[in-house]
């Protein structure tokens, strides 16, 4: 045999042997864990009900996850109060300007639409229940706890849903593929939605470990507390107020939470304050948001900030530190009008004159820097400050990088849901709604409220609590909505800002200015739901028609 | 060489002393083609008797003949001379063919004569691609062949790749075409065009379906240049050019943006102005400056030079194709640009007479820079406003950027912001045995194995920059730094495949009359992919660019891997009688790794025929036709790149949630499972007609082609609720019919002196729904099913408001009885007639964004040593979507929005300006859509050759060609601003991009 047929020879094995041994079709995938593996394992379990917590919303707007952007509902480029009477975006392409302020929102548009998402992860939820109770070996005090987390998630998904739709399809159980007509399913009343969230939430509340019993390794997952705070507000929701005082009491009673008693670092925290019962929170890496990037003063920003500012109408409602209303008539109050006030003013909005971050702001007519009246600076002689994290080095002022968390329940609001509940189911003020509001009040430096109040004004003093206490944590939008005042607060309405001139002896000019520089807020009765997605009514029949109006 | 030489005249040396006993004459000559080449190897018989001799490596030859005798002259490719010997000296120039029978085109697994096939096919010859050659290959074949469909959606260096298909789009998913290089799946769009011998499209199943799974959205093969036989060639080009946009928007200046400005803060309630009328005039006036941001922040042009060395020659036993490529494109910033090194070596060699081999190497190096800001900084520059400076004056800063009234400065962004850079290396190799079966004559096996590599290398480094905030009203400057930190990303990722085909083919003639030929053949191959990327981030200094170099806090690295393996059988038989009934059979059968067991091995069969008419007695010695063929295809393709692993369900990692104070990362459940997904099958119906009249002078081709997809996968999402709340499976539940027809007519002459051509193809496709799940209760007049793919939808716009009566006695199309709307908003159509304008009213308002027809002019002259070359493209029947939100954020807008609706211009073309966003005129709508109908000179080249030069020839140079050429230098478009091959511009989607350029060259050929 010469060289060349040797050459030809080793050819043609090398040839017969790579076409029958070299490669195999029956390829395992390299990134899918199977089905069965998942609920065997402790970890592999609670990393999918992370998945699932990895749904709880931000308030913030939209946050950043893994370099996407993500739409929870509350806000995308702008807080859900940028859209009442607390706050006014001067930037003319937020959601709040475009659609939610002149109020054209419709069934193809609607920036806060959230019942994908929501509808999402309630079936994930569905799926660990059906999967945890039919084959999973794990123990049952492991399946207990992480199936009451994740029911934890999904009422507060039917609860986000209910305020935002009325009725909504309740799909309580996973459902199959097999058969189309049975995903048809029809909305449920309401009332029927908050049953079942009430009964949920009254069930795991019995679960759930107590707040003291979870570690700081465990920050962010759900207490027995939470589930109940949340019961409290979704039972003022469904107007059923002594179901809602009985949760919220039980939270107060059980005295595992205290108010901070400095209200403005409560808002720069991340993880663990002693008032916060339930947060969302970020790392800036991983997960982060852009609140600090979009509110602060543009002259310790990069260039953004300012883009969305404070009302003339907010400012004005915080009281004097005697209790008494602000009053521009009254030549003391107009001539240091940020003197004298509920410490939540200071703590929350930067008036001409604040410092933050070691610097004066100074928000008057074409002051340097900051001023009114200057480009991408204020549009109404303010700016928020409450959330703006004073630690937050300049590098991570961009989209993803704050840290703050998101304080979804937090104590103060707890007593404030149980004050109103507890006024209206006993038709008017106890001792205890007293209590929980002085509470409140004596950490803004207040005195409490004068004894004698009747049922209304009492009402009319826990709207006007909550208005500040609450300020821009995305509650005014829902409470409006809720005490059917959106209508008589929002239509029709330009808010107001201030404009600060300084004569040259330093002395200041106190200005009140509509700002009708945007279109006017437009609140119509539909506008109390909104309307359901036009696609999911062509594929969905048995819902029927739109919320009226839509 | 030399060696050879002598050998070979050595042997005529033989052959004449053998022919010496005839008594007959000595006969020498040379053959040359008509532009003056040597011609080797060309056969020269008596007629008459069976003796011959060929040309040798000078074209010469010697033979013996006797006076009177007629010696016939043949060479493939040229037309066949025949003359009568009268002295002992005959030297014959011979002319290129101008009938195509002897031409031979690749086609899947093998070549065939063009006059034989059956199938629908487009070939272009390389040295077509050499004429103003365009950095990107993938944009050179939009015009030279039918059936090809491109959109050239931008000019970035290095990152121009077009969307291309072949007849259309067919599937809702990958509609991609299977890119072939020399047999092996590569991409294409990188090559040096001198490495290209030449470049065929397969179009119908007939001769794609040898392609199996993959091939049912067309496949390209692109066949590299091997070595010839003879004096070894060295080829050397160079073109030198610069390249610029080929539109450049036209943006209003400071005086108009001032005073447009202040009447959209106006229209937007806000009634402080942000321009004082004094400002306005100054501006008018030029007292104050005007800024061009675009000239200050990008060059006007930017160079290009190509290089190219090849090699090329060999023995009779080994031949050798060598070449070496160099490409050099600017960007239209410093920081931008691509490099391109090639290399690559094709040798085959006959170990002995039945066994041969060949060893092809490629390499290839790509460079591409660009800003770490990357495409934003187009955005940046359109949006910046004119009234804004680009420097501070001198005093505050030497240098120092200003602002663009924005919070950013575009020459920061493109020269301040960092780099991102991307290196890719790329191996590709192929040896290759064939074996002459010694015992039966016709049989060959064939067996090679491809291994391909890639690895590639990205890096990012993010710097911010300073700028000055300036404010004019209190004139001062306030420095500004950009927000993030000093960031690094690197990233690298790399590929491998291999691949394997082993295959037989035999080819007979019986009794002269049946020409049969069959192959048979098997062919496997496993990818694999994977990437790994790491970050640190908020470095203390700009010094060092490294990973190591960065805080440890925050750093984060990842990586995925994936793997693929497909197989399939191959075989094919071509029967003809005399050539002229033709018939062909072929099939695959092909297996995927993406289906489940049981639903991996499909089987792709396709049959086609032709009869060549004028082979027929009644055609045969007919004047006016030279060749007429009758062709006509069926068979089936199919398509399996979808989501791999879809028919089982499992979990995947995925984001989780901050727990505990550091991100743990979840699993999330993949989705239902489909255990019954396999691929779609396309089925295709093709026929066609090939003809050559009047000796060649005008020839053609005209096919209609009828292609059904079937067994689509799509997910049924369109009919399940949301509140379902899963991720669906693919399921092959799609139709779709594709349809066109595809024709090229050519005339070629000769006026004197003058050769020319000219060629014109036009490609129709169209594409229907036939099935589509669609939801229940969808209006039949928004159904896809039954239409094309893609098409526009949305109101249909009326035009604008002319009254506030008009706005009243109108459909509420705000939801808030129009009270929102002012004279010279858009006013939409009421389509349902319901009063009320809403989802409901959306109805189709246009074709979609893929040209429905294409079409291509070449112009071929040559004059003596001059020569020309012509190719206009066009394409029509679609439209481009192009939504402005002019001065939104206050920026800058289009020049056209001067003609917006004002009480002063109350028949204007564009809407009432706003200093924000109103729904109203941003809803999807016919009043932003286009005609993108446009015709274009796509390349230019003029050139001319000095040959046969003395004075080149004494420094060695065989041949000199010295050429003008360019690319997009002229286009016709109804489109003002932008090119029309523009993507899709929605600002809620997608911004401004980096151009589509027009290029001007020099450049010559060197032949030694």
């Amino acid at each position: 045999m010469n060289m060349k047929n040797i050459i030809l020879l080793v050819f043609t094995v090398f040839s017969l042997f790579f076409a029958n041994a070299c490669m195999d079709l029956d390829k395992e995938p390299l990134d899918i864990i199977s089905n069965d593996a998942v609920f065997k394992d402790e970890a592999l379990t609670t990393a999918y009900l992370f998945k699932i917590y990895g749904y709880m919303p931000c308030g913030y707007g939209l946050f950043v996850e893994g370099g996407t952007n993500v739409l929870s509902g509350l806000g995308i480029t702008d807080l859900l109060d940028g859209s009442t009477d607390l706050l006014r975006s001067p930037a003319g392409w937020n959601e709040s300007n475009g659609v939610m302020i002149p109020g054209t929102i419709s069934a193809t548009y609607n920036p806060l639409e959230t019942w994908g998402r929501n509808y999402e992860v309630i079936r994930k939820v569905n799926n660990l229940i059906s999967e945890l109770t039919n084959n999973s070996p794990l123990t049952e005090g492991f399946k207990t706890r992480i199936m009451a987390e994740a029911r934890f998630v999904r009422a507060f998904m039917y609860f986000d849903l209910v305020r935002r739709y009325g009725d909504v399809p309740l799909i309580k159980e996973l459902q199959s593929f097999d058969n189309l007509q049975e995903l048809m399913v029809p909305r449920t009343p309401k009332s029927d939605i908050y049953d079942f969230i009430d009964t949920e939430l009254e069930e795991i509340g019995e679960i759930l470990p107590y707040a003291k019993d979870i570690t700081a390794a465990e920050y962010g997952r759900a207490s027995r507390e939470a589930a109940w705070a949340l019961n409290g507000r979704v039972m003022l929701f469904a107007e059923r107020y002594a179901r809602s005082a009985l949760f919220s009491n039980k939270v107060i009673l059980e005295n595992q939470f205290v108010l901070d008693p400095d209200y403005n670092a409560l808002f720069q925290s991340h993880g663990g304050n002693k008032e916060v019962i339930f947060e969302v929170m970020f790392d800036g890496v991983n997960k982060g948001h852009a609140c600090d990037n979009l509110y602060m003063p543009p002259s310790i920003d990069n260039g953004w900030g300012s883009q969305t500012n404070p009302t003339q109408e907010l400012v004005d409602s915080y009281e004097m530190v005697d209790g008494t209303p602000f009053d521009w008539s009254n030549p003391v109050h107009a001539a240091n009008p940020y003197e004298g006030r509920d410490k939540r003013l200071q703590a929350s909005i930067i008036v001409d004159g604040s410092i933050f971050k070691n610097k004066v702001i100074r928000t008057g007519y074409l002051m340097p820097d900051d001023g009114l009246g200057l480009v991408e600076r204020t549009y109404t002689g303010y700016y928020i400050r409450k959330f703006l994290d004073e630690t937050l080095p300049f590098q991570k002022l961009n989209f993803m990088g704050s840290v703050t968390s998101w304080k979804e329940l937090r104590l103060a609001e707890v007593l404030l849901n149980y004050a109103e509940a507890q006024n209206e189911a006993n038709n008017g003020p106890d001792a205890s709604v007293y209590e929980a509001i002085r509470l409140v009040r004596e950490r803004a430096g207040l005195p409490a409220l004068p004894s004698g109040l009747n049922q209304e004004q009492m009402k009319q003093r826990i709207i006007q609590e909550r208005k500040v206490e609450l300020a821009f944590e995305g509650h005014r939008f829902w409470d409006l909505r809720r005490w059917n005042l959106a209508e008589s607060v929002l239509n029709n309405k330009y808010f107001h800002g201030m404009k600060i001139t300084e004569d040259k002896n330093g002395v200041k000019t106190y200005e009140r200015f509509e700002l009708n520089m945007l279109p006017k807020q437009v609140f119509l009765p539909k506008h109390y739901l909104m309307p359901i997605n036009q696609g999911e009514l062509e594929k969905n029949p048995n819902l029927g028609n739109n919320n009226i109006g839509y | 060489m030399k060696r050879n030489k002598i050998l070979l005249i050595l042997l005529l040396l033989v052959f004449a002393v053998a022919q010496i006993f005839a008594q007959e004459i000595g006969l020498k000559g040379n053959v040359a083609s008509a532009d003056g080449e040597d011609l080797i190897g060309v056969t020269i018989t008596v007629k008459g008797s069976n003796r011959g001799v060929t040309t040798d490596v000078n074209g010469d030859y010697v033979i013996t003949v006797k006076k009177g005798d007629v010696l016939v002259f043949s060479y493939i490719g040229f037309s066949t001379v025949e003359r009568t010997v009268t002295n002992n000296n005959l030297d014959v120039v011979m002319e290129p063919s101008s009938e195509m029978l002897a031409e031979v085109v690749t086609v899947g697994y093998g070549i065939q004569k063009k006059v034989d096939m059956t199938g629908s096919v487009s070939t272009v010859q390389g040295d077509v691609l050499l004429k103003a050659p365009t950095p990107n290959l993938a944009n050179a074949l939009t015009g030279k062949m039918t059936g090809v469909i491109t959109t050239q959606q931008t000019g970035k260096p290095g990152l121009d790749d077009p969307a291309f298909f072949i007849r259309g789009k067919s599937t809702f998913n990958d509609n991609s075409t299977l890119l072939l290089v020399d047999g092996i799946e590569r991409s294409i769009s990188k090559l040096d065009p001198n490495e290209i011998e030449s470049i065929t499209v397969l179009k119908d199943a007939a001769s794609a379906a040898v392609y199996g799974a993959r091939a049912a959205n067309g496949v390209i093969i692109v066949t590299t240049k091997r070595g010839r036989e003879g004096k070894t060639k060295i080829n050397y080009s160079g073109t030198f050019g610069f390249q610029a946009p080929t539109v450049i928007p036209e943006m209003m200046n400071a005086y108009e943006y001032a005073k447009y400005l202040n009447l959209a803060l106006d229209n937007f309630n806000n009634n402080t102005p942000r321009f004082t009328e004094s400002q306005i005039q100054a501006y008018k006036n030029g007292i104050m400056p005007s800024t061009d941001w675009w000239k200050e922040t990008l060059k006007e042009r930017a160079g290009i030079q190509q290089h190219s060395l090849t090699v090329n020659g060999g023995s009779k036993t080994t031949k050798f194709f060598t070449s070496l490529g160099y490409l050099d494109q600017d960007g239209l910033y410093d920081l931008s640009g691509f490099k391109r090194y090639t290399v690559r070596s094709n040798i085959d060699t006959q170990i002995s007479n039945d066994f041969s081999i060949s060893l092809d190497l490629a390499g290839r190096y790509e460079k591409i820079n660009q800003s770490a800001i990357g495409d934003g900084l187009f955005s940046t520059i359109i949006n910046s406003k004119p009234t804004e400076r680009p420097y501070v004056p001198n005093e505050i800063e030497l240098g120092g950027l200003s602002w663009n009234g924005q919070p950013s400065s575009p020459i920061g962004q493109a020269e301040r912001a960092g780099y991102n850079k991307t290196e890719n290396s790329v191996f590709q190799s192929t040896l290759q045995g064939i074996y002459n079966v010694p015992f039966v004559k016709g049989l060959k096996a064939r067996a090679s194995f491809s291994y391909d590599r890639w690895f590639s290398k990205a890096k990012t480094f993010s710097t911010p920059y300073e700028f000055y905030q300036y404010d004019r009203v209190i004139d001062t400057y306030t420095k500004r730094k950009t927000g993030g930190g000093i960031n690094l990303y690197e990233g690298t990722a790399e590929d491998e495949r291999f691949t394997l085909q082993t295959a037989f083919t035999y080819d007979v003639t019986l009794n002269n009359t049946h020409n049969i030929s069959a192959l048979l053949l098997f062919e496997e191959s496993s990818y694999k992919y994977s990437d790994l990327h790491a970050s640190r981030v908020n470095y203390i200094s700009t010094s060092i660019d490294q990973l190591f170099a960065g805080p440890d806090k925050d750093k984060d690295n990842g990586g995925l891997a994936r793997e693929t393996v497909r197989q399939g059988y191959v075989g094919r038989l071509n029967y003809n009688y005399l050539s002229k009934y033709l018939f062909q059979f072929n099939f695959r059968y092909d297996g995927s790794y993406n289906f489940p067991k049981g639903k991996r091995w499909g089987f792709f069969p396709a049959v086609s025929a032709g009869w060549r008419i004028s082979e027929e007695p009644f055609l045969k010695n007919n004047a006016i036709f030279h060749n007429l063929k009758l062709r006509a295809s069926y068979g089936e393709f199919g398509n399996d790149r979808v989501a791999a692993y879809q028919f089982m369900s499992g979990y995947r990692f995925n984001s989780g949630a901050l727990i505990g104070g550091s991100f743990q990362s979840g699993i999330n459940d993949t989705g239902i499972a489909n255990p019954n997904i396999t691929w779609e099958t396309a089925s295709n119906t093709d026929v066609g007609l090939d003809f050559s009249l009047f000796n060649g002078k005008i020839s053609g081709e005209f096919t209609y082609f009828y292609k059904k997809t079937r067994d689509i996968l799509l997910p049924r999402s369109a009919s399940t609720p949301q509140s379902f709340g899963a991720i669906l499976p693919d399921e092959n539940i799609g139709k779709v019919d594709n349809y066109g027809i595809e024709s090229i007519l050519r005339y070629t002459n000769k006026v004197g002196d003058i050769n020319f051509m000219v060629e014109g193809n036009i490609t129709y496709a169209k594409s229907k729904i036939i099935f589509m799940d669609e939801a229940i209760n969808k209006l039949d007049y928004q159904r896809l099913t039954g239409r094309p793919f893609n098409q526009f939808s949305g109101y249909k716009a009326l035009g604008l408001f002319h009254s506030q009566e008009e706005i009243d006695n109108s459909a509420v199309q705000d939801g808030r009885g129009n009270t929102s709307l002012k004279v010279g908003d858009i006013k939409y159509e009421d389509f349902n007639k319901d009063n009320v304008i809403d989802g409901k009213d959306v109805q189709f308002i246009g074709k979609s964004e893929i040209p429905e027809i294409i079409f291509g002019l070449n112009i071929g002259l040559s004059y003596k040593n001059f020569d020309m070359t012509m190719n206009f493209q066009g394409a029509t029947g679609f439209d481009q979507y192009l939504r402005w939100d002019p001065f939104n954020l206050e920026s800058n807008a289009l020049a056209i929005f001067k003609d917006s609706w004002s009480e002063d211009n109350p028949n204007a073309k564009y809407p009432r300006l706003y200093a924000g966003t109103v729904q109203n005129n941003r809803e999807k709508s016919s009043f932003w859509l286009y005609d993108g109908t446009y015709v274009r000179l796509k390349n230019f080249e003029l050139a001319y050759t000095f040959n046969k030069e003395d004075f080149l020839k004494r420094i060695g140079i065989q041949n000199l060609r010295v050429f003008v050429s360019g690319n997009n230098l002229l286009t016709f478009s109804k489109m003002k601003d932008f090119d029309p091959e523009t993507p899709n511009i929605d600002p809620d989607k997608n911004a401004y991009y980096y151009p589509q350029m027009k290029a001007y060259n020099f450049g010559f050929n060197l032949e030694f």
